[in-house]
């Protein structure tokens, strides 16, 4: 089983990193998504895959011997929490961004680094501004 | 030792965020809750600097669960340095944005976010569970993306875009070297890593891993080649804001870095092609950087690609992994926060007061009009570029002759090119805004409100910072070699966190 | 967006998954369920009725803003953490009484914080993203006609 799903772990990070890759910013946000779904993948993958029962404690006699690892679980929750929220955060940010750039393509995304020659000329500008 | 004080910073951060947040729409008692929780949380972290000053490791087990099954909050003099260090910039922080006096960004949370940026990166510093310090990077992501954006101009959501999708493959990768690293020793705790890692059977697969780490660390420490998220996205925001960020952000990846390499990785079988490649990246670093700096027109763009190349100081300390490199890699780390955040706040001031703009070709004129403010420029500058007596020259001087000590020519030679490079760009930036012919006559810009007296001081404490800190390094030095003392050695950080007694909380 | 259906079913839905996701929070204890996945129904549960009536009404049926709601919850978590000082344990360490016969402690309280945090997050968010969206929307039309 683990060898399949390091395959299906590669697949998805392969897959997530060609949309990360695109210049359309929500092929780029659902890169990410992917991406975190590949993590979680191999945080459950190391965690051993075995048949097992919950590790609840049954009453005085504790954890049972055969109870499951519970902690790749309580890793995997605390990271979908985690990407949940930075999901959330880049989606309004992509609709601000579209709104404010009007374009989702990323190459023209130039608000932040202007082009060489933009600069330049603004520079030019300043100095005959007085 | 088992005590409170570690897990303090985080929680009382938070409440100071919740308290900011709650009366955002007062502007007074709301900038005062902000300035007097900065003030309290540099008051704690002194404290805690204190008791551990001697080379002491205190420990918190979180909900009474001693590790390896609990997760515990560690001091040691390391961890203790980086959060005070911290704590000062982010009270200078919290002061120039009260000058700024920026009551949109206020309304929105800025203080709030502020605070949630510091509890992110006191978790990490004080954290003893490599998972945690994984959550608490993500803190730091999304409040300093928060902080980032606020405002919401072009420019800032473009910068923060690639800021935050570079940054958040950096955290997904460190996630999945979390993950395999839990896979071949099950458990996840620093202390027991240590002695868990080097008997792992297949050290191949625990190098790979180390790979992973030595990838996210490189991202969030701005290493060259992956350091291409900085220079997009440190501009974008106001000067307080770049300030925080170019202080602490990349610092809070090398100081994983620092950690983790030497206690977690610290007795791999690889441990020699590991230094061999942290230490070609810094050199990388050292050299891109500082070029980058060169050829940039604005300010802020020249400082940002001065805070990735100077991250190679930090990385090549721990590349080499000598008792002195390593301590000239703490020392440096406290020297570039103070120094950066001196640098953007006056880089602020001055774009504020007297120029109006970033860009260096509207500079100039500072040595005539406001020589005071000159001078406020000149400190931080040459401290970077490593001129006695201020504090970048003991870092630099630590570091070279670690370097010729372990027989590294190539690379203590990068690191003084790199020096040399740093003073030319640093008497390019001084000239351009100070010494030269301004193209209009300067003049108090009253476009916006803000309040001067607020703005100038931070700059002037930092200022006065740098140059304490380098007439006075050797309390500093000491402290870091003992924090390096401990990162060779961690037999001490060891004992002290896994001799806990499994108390266990009732079910 | 708003139809007849919707609002209708949007409302009983929005009852129904509150409802449901206090359940959630309460079973959390010793059973699949808690702080997280609660709020994340009861944000549901208000989302699908502000898609029905709008994001306004949503906001105005809340009362209280929706990140005032995580910063309460935040505040609510840190007070069970710090609650342990009073019996001179750890931080976050559990404290629990019996009260009328039933199991009660701060680890309760923690999980009713996280669900505040997650309610008041996720809807800050959502309901930004559903504001943006309906501008951005009326942008397009505008520059199409």
């Amino acid at each position: 089983m683990e060898p399949w799903l390091a395959i299906l772990t590669g697949l998805l990070t392969a897959c997530a990193l060609y949309l990360v890759m695109c210049r359309n910013l929500v092929r780029i946000v659902l890169g990410t998504v992917l991406l975190a779904h590949a993590i979680n993948l191999a945080v459950l993958t190391s965690g051993r895959l075995t048949r097992a029962i919950p590790p609840i404690a049954q009453g005085e006699g504790g954890v049972p011997e055969t109870a499951a690892n519970a902690l790749p679980q309580a890793l995997i929750l605390t990271a979908i929490v985690i990407s949940f929220g930075l999901l959330m955060s880049v989606l309004v940010l992509a609709v601000r961004l579209r709104r404010v750039l009007g374009t989702v393509d990323t190459d023209r995304f130039r608000a932040a680094e202007p082009p060489p020659d933009v600069a330049a000329a603004e520079d030019e500008h300043r100095r005959h501004e007085a | 030792m088992t005590s409170w004080l570690p897990a303090l910073p985080v929680p009382l951060s938070l409440a100071i965020a919740i308290a900011c947040f709650a009366l955002r729409t007062h502007p007074v008692p709301h900038r005062m809750v902000s300035l007097a929780g900065g003030a309290g949380l540099l008051a704690l972290t002194t404290l805690l600097l204190a008791r551990v000053w001697e080379g002491a490791v205190l420990v918190a087990p979180l909900g009474d669960w001693a590790p390896p099954l609990g997760i515990a909050v560690v001091a040691d003099p390391l961890s203790a340095t980086f959060s005070v260090t911290a704590a000062v910039v982010a009270l200078a922080c919290i002061a120039s944005a009260i000058g700024e006096a920026d009551r949109g960004r206020e309304r929105g949370g800025f203080h709030a976010f502020l605070h949630v940026v510091m509890a992110g990166c006191y978790g990490a510093f004080l954290t003893g569970d490599v998972f945690n310090l994984y959550v608490w990077f993500e803190v730091v992501l999304i409040a300093s993306f928060a902080l980032l954006v606020l405002g919401g101009e072009g420019r800032q959501l473009d910068g923060g875009i690639k800021y935050f999708v570079l940054n958040l493959i950096g955290t997904s990768v460190l996630l999945v070297g979390v993950a395999l690293l839990y896979g071949l020793t099950g458990t996840l705790a620093m202390a027991d890593l240590a002695g868990a890692v080097p008997v792992v059977e297949n050290q191949a697969l625990v190098t790979a891993v180390a790979m992973l780490f030595l990838f996210a660390f490189a991202v969030k420490g701005g290493l060259v080649p992956v350091f291409f998220w900085l220079p997009a996205s440190y501009h974008a925001p106001p000067a307080t804001v770049s300030a925080l960020f170019a202080a602490l952000l990349t610092k809070v990846g090398l100081y994983a870095a620092l950690r983790v390499f030497t206690v977690v990785f610290g007795g791999t079988d690889d441990l020699g092609f590991l230094q061999t490649l942290i230490l070609m990246l810094s050199g990388a670093t050292l050299v891109i950087g500082v070029l980058g700096s060169l050829v940039e027109r604005d300010a802020r763009r020249i400082l940002s690609f001065q805070v990735v190349g100077h991250m190679g100081y930090i990385a090549m300390g721990l590349g080499l992994m000598t008792p002195l490199g390593l301590a000239g890699a703490v020392f440096y780390s406290v020297h570039d926060m103070v120094v950066k955040a001196a640098l953007f706040l006056t880089v602020g001031l001055t774009a504020r007061l007297a120029q109006g703009s970033f860009a260096l070709a509207s500079g100039g004129g500072l040595m005539q009009a406001r020589p005071g403010m000159a001078l406020l420029l000149f400190l931080p500058a040459f401290s970077l570029a490593g001129i006695p007596p201020l504090s970048g020259f003991w870092g630099k001087y630590a570091l070279v002759r670690a370097g010729l000590e372990a027989e590294q020519w190539v690379m203590a030679g990068v690191a003084l090119l790199a020096a040399f490079l740093t003073v030319f760009a640093m008497a390019r930036l001084w000239s351009a805004l100070a010494w030269e012919d301004p193209p209009r006559p300067l003049a108090t810009l009253t476009e916006a409100p803000c309040h001067p007296g607020w703005l100038a001081a931070p700059a002037v404490a930092m200022a006065g910072l740098v140059v304490i800190l380098g007439l006075g390094a050797e309390p500093v030095l000491a402290v870091a070699e003992r924090a390096a003392a401990l990162l060779l050695d961690p037999e001490p950080y060891v004992e002290a966190v896994m001799g806990l007694e499994q108390q266990g909380g009732e079910p | 967006m708003s139809t007849l259906i919707l609002r209708t079913m949007g409302r009983l839905l929005a009852a129904v998954l509150i409802l449901f996701s206090l359940y959630m929070l309460l079973r959390g204890h010793n059973d699949p369920g808690g702080g997280f996945i609660g709020g994340l129904i009861c944000a549901l549960g208000i989302v699908i009725g502000s898609l029905g009536e709008g994001s306004r009404r949503a906001r105005r049926a809340l009362r209280i803003a929706p990140r005032l709601i995580a910063a309460a919850g935040l505040a609510v978590a840190l007070i069970a953490g710090f609650s342990a000082a009073l019996a001179g344990k750890p931080f976050l360490t559990g404290l629990w009484m019996t009260v009328g016969g039933s199991h009660v402690g701060t680890p309760i309280l923690f999980d009713v914080g996280v669900y505040l945090v997650v309610i008041g997050a996720t809807l800050a968010l959502l309901l930004a993203l559903e504001e943006d969206a309906g501008r951005v929307n009326a942008g397009e039309v505008e520059e199409e006609e």
